[in-house]
């Protein structure tokens, strides 16, 4: 288990565990060095992985959205859809940081798994 | 989001387009599959002028639809409301997003199994899809007000595309 419950990205990740225990992949990113503060994998998706490429993920949709110059606009959430996966990334702490899910699709649908993550949005502030 | 939501949609003129790319009459007669793969010639553009049509068809209320070569980020066909001069770049940084997840895929090692179908970003007031098109190579970029629509239902829309 790579994170500690004494902080709160290590409790955020105890709480989406305890909610989704078959999750297949959780992390609690920092974007600013693409790195998680905590993770946990419960299949072969390295999160700390996923983290770092997901990190330019984001970065390139705040592009397109700087461009749009979209005013009162603000990223809430990324849901890749895969074959047989769901991978949320879930914004957080004003932008800074995000919550990364892997679920299998056929166990948890989007509106499980965002409710999920949105519980964990006031700890992670 | 006032302005970039407020303007509709600039019709364009398809035969015009159509008739100022047509080099000669053979390039309509090329297989769909080989013309997705090589350069945007006046079939392939025809072909995304009518799914972003069908798009607008399916979803009326979309602010930007767009067929985009994800290998490049040039837009193929589109119906844009949004700055006019953001739509390169927007087309860009959209299929630079497709282009790092499927990167992400491969590190993780998931592309025995996995496939991309589509990204789905979630803003306060807007849905924007990135939707991996059956035709090789071709992403469809939508942008919609979030309360004229649902996930689900621009799904449903975009998935009869297929």
């Amino acid at each position: 288990m790579a994170y500690s419950t004494s902080t709160p990205a290590g409790q955020a990740v105890q709480n989406v565990l305890n909610d989704l225990p078959g999750l297949m992949a959780i992390a609690v990113v920092d974007i600013s060095s693409g790195m998680s503060l905590a993770s946990h994998t419960n299949s072969n998706i390295n999160p700390d992985t996923a983290a770092a490429y997901n990190t330019e993920v984001v970065k390139q949709k705040q592009k397109a959205m700087a461009a749009l110059k979209l005013q009162g606009e603000t990223m809430d959430d990324i849901l890749i859809t895969l074959t047989n996966q769901l991978h949320l990334i879930k914004l957080v702490g004003e932008g800074k940081k995000f919550i990364y899910l892997v679920v299998n699709s056929r166990e948890t649908n989007l509106a499980i798994a965002r409710e999920v993550l949105r519980a964990q949005t006031d700890l992670l502030k | 989001m006032g302005l970039f939501s407020s303007l509709s949609f600039r019709k364009r003129s398809q035969p015009e387009t159509v008739a100022e790319a047509v080099p000669s009459a053979e390039a309509a007669l090329v297989p769909e599959a080989a013309v997705a793969a090589a350069a945007p010639g006046a079939a392939a553009r025809a072909q995304a002028e009518e799914l972003v049509r069908r798009v607008g068809q399916e979803l009326p209320a979309c602010i930007a639809v767009a067929v985009v070569e994800a290998a490049t980020g040039t837009i193929l066909a589109e119906q844009w409301a949004g700055p006019r001069e953001a739509a390169a770049e927007v087309a860009a940084a959209n299929a630079e997003i497709v282009r790092q997840t499927r990167q992400c895929l491969e590190a993780l090692h998931l592309t025995d199994t996995e496939q991309l179908a589509d990204i789905l970003i979630t803003l306060r007031h807007q849905l924007h899809l990135l939707r991996v098109l059956p035709q090789a190579g071709w992403l469809l970029y939508l942008a919609i007000r979030t309360e004229d629509t649902n996930p689900a239902l621009i799904r449903a829309a975009v998935q009869a595309l297929d």
